[in-house]
């Protein structure tokens, strides 16, 4: 068994320990200094924080509906929410594309009105909410579903609006599924790259984050994206940490 | 353990049998040599008997695949730039030049699309344009093209290949693109315009070192019947 166990611990250890071993420590800092890597970073914190904003701003609602929703149409709802994370982001780029282009499905009336996605800023935050938008849903359904209903009710019977009893009683009971959802989200956020390079371009500044950065780099400067990959490996390791409770909790508490 | 590893075996031997008793060779290819590859596949096969794969990427990452080892018998760069970081590796015999290719402008059926005539309205149209990564062989020559031409375009994208440069106009959602001569021929439809200046990129292919069956292709491939096939393809003699 434990001859079995050393597989996969291996493969999904060696390639992280790898990449530490080929750190260039010398050139650490030029690497982290460059501009490529300095607009990278600073592209890749904003878009991905905003990204998360949206996320919990639109995902709680989403959440919600799908918590209460019966039947089919919520099923059907549920479905598409988790079609990203099963999806190949590069065709979630794609599908991207052929709605919000601008001679996409709705993009054609951005265009009208002036608005462009692709090839902007904004379409980079839209392609990775795309992305990150199922995590959060999921984990905050998942608290939702959990909840004992009764608690709002009492609220609604004592004479609190439905949405004052959202608001007062069962939102502070998922808060640390919301947190939890939100670090996720904001973690693939973070590593987006498909949706984002095919729908959003590449143009250093503008749409090239810190993943793009990294795929360019390796053909011109291999080493220098070694340190780049190191930086989303400890950013990724510091989310887990910072998650170690409250995400498994989350599961802990399905049992009953 | 043992058996598990067995199993992997059965499993990588079944996907493995697609020629029977030829032996497969493959051919690493820069993405501009996509189109023409099924030719070039057939006469290969035809000559020297060979099953051959062909993968394509971009130029820029086959040096660092070539050292982890990719198994490729035969590289086909899309300018000598890139090969010479390969040779000078010591990961390849001493290369051959294949062909050459040569920028062109795609202009989208967009109005800002239409509106462009020559390399000079790239630095002064409202319109969208993409070029290639630097890293990439198309990106360099564009840079090339740009800087001879004294123009300074400002592209909305630096896209990772030539392939994805040449699908945002596809698509509509860039005005324009530098692209190959190559590329622009495969898809009919699309407005190309000579991007005049001389700079042109040559196609180079060189067998993984002390390959023979490799060697065989190269010299196939730098030989008469392959020129002609290039050709046809809108690629040039070196």
């Amino acid at each position: 068994m434990y001859a079995l166990a050393a597989v996969p611990a291996i493969l999904l250890g060696a390639p992280l320990l790898a990449l530490l071993w080929r750190l260039p420590w010398t050139d650490l800092t030029d690497a982290l200094t460059s501009e490529a890597a300095t607009s990278a970073l600073g592209l890749s914190l904003v878009t991905s924080v905003i990204a998360t904003g949206l996320c919990v701003v639109f995902g709680l609602p989403l959440a919600w509906a799908l918590a209460v929703g019966r039947g089919m149409p919520t099923r059907v709802v549920r479905a598409f929410c988790l079609l990203p994370i099963v999806l190949p982001p590069v065709v979630g780029g794609v599908a991207l594309l052929l709605a919000f282009g601008r001679r996409g499905l709705v993009g054609q009336w951005f265009d009208g009105a002036g608005v462009q996605l692709p090839f902007t800023t904004a379409g980079v935050v839209l392609a990775q909410a795309f992305v990150a938008l199922p995590f959060f849903v999921l984990s905050v359904e998942a608290a939702l579903r959990q909840l004992d209903e009764e608690f709002a009710e009492v609220a609604q019977v004592h004479g609190a609006s439905p949405f004052r009893a959202f608001t007062a009683v069962t939102l502070p009971s998922i808060g640390p599924a919301i947190a939890a959802g939100a670090v996720l989200a904001w973690a693939r956020a973070l590593g987006e790259f498909g949706a984002t390079v095919t729908f959003a371009g590449s143009l250093q500044g503008r749409t090239q984050t810190l993943p793009l950065a990294v795929y360019d780099l390796l053909e011109r400067d291999p080493a220098d994206a070694v340190v780049l990959s190191a930086l989303l490996v400890v950013i990724a390791v510091a989310v887990l940490v910072a998650l170690r409770d409250r995400w498994f909790s989350i599961f802990r508490s399905a049992e009953p | 353990m043992r058996r598990s590893l067995g199993t992997l075996a059965a499993v990588a031997s079944l996907a493995a049998c697609g020629g029977a008793d030829r032996p497969t060779v493959d051919v690493l290819a820069a993405s501009s040599y996509t189109d023409v590859a099924e030719s070039l596949e057939a006469l290969i096969e035809r000559e020297l008997g060979v099953d051959v794969r062909f993968s394509f990427g971009s130029s820029g990452s086959f040096l660092e695949q070539l050292r982890q080892g990719a198994p490729a018998s035969v590289v086909i760069t899309a300018d000598a730039a890139t090969m010479e970081r390969i040779e000078s590796a010591g990961l390849v015999d001493p290369s051959s030049a294949i062909a050459t290719n040569r920028l062109v402008i795609v202009t989208a059926d967009t109005a800002a699309g239409r509106m462009i005539e020559a390399l000079t309205d790239l630095a002064s149209t409202d319109g969208i344009v993409v070029l290639c990564a630097s890293s990439a062989p198309c990106g360099a020559a564009s840079d090339e093209l740009l800087r001879r031409a004294g123009l300074d375009v400002s592209p909305a994208s630096r896209e990772p290949n030539v392939r994805a440069t040449l699908t945002k106009v596809l698509l509509g959602e860039a005005d324009a693109a530098l692209v190959y001569r190559t590329d622009a021929l495969a898809h009919g439809g699309l407005r190309s315009i000579p991007a005049d200046g001389e700079v042109v990129v040559t196609g180079r292919a060189a067998a993984a070192e002390g390959d023979a069956r490799g060697a065989a292709i190269v010299a196939l491939l730098a030989g008469p019947d392959a020129a002609e096939i290039l050709r046809d393809a809108g690629f040039e003699a070196p």
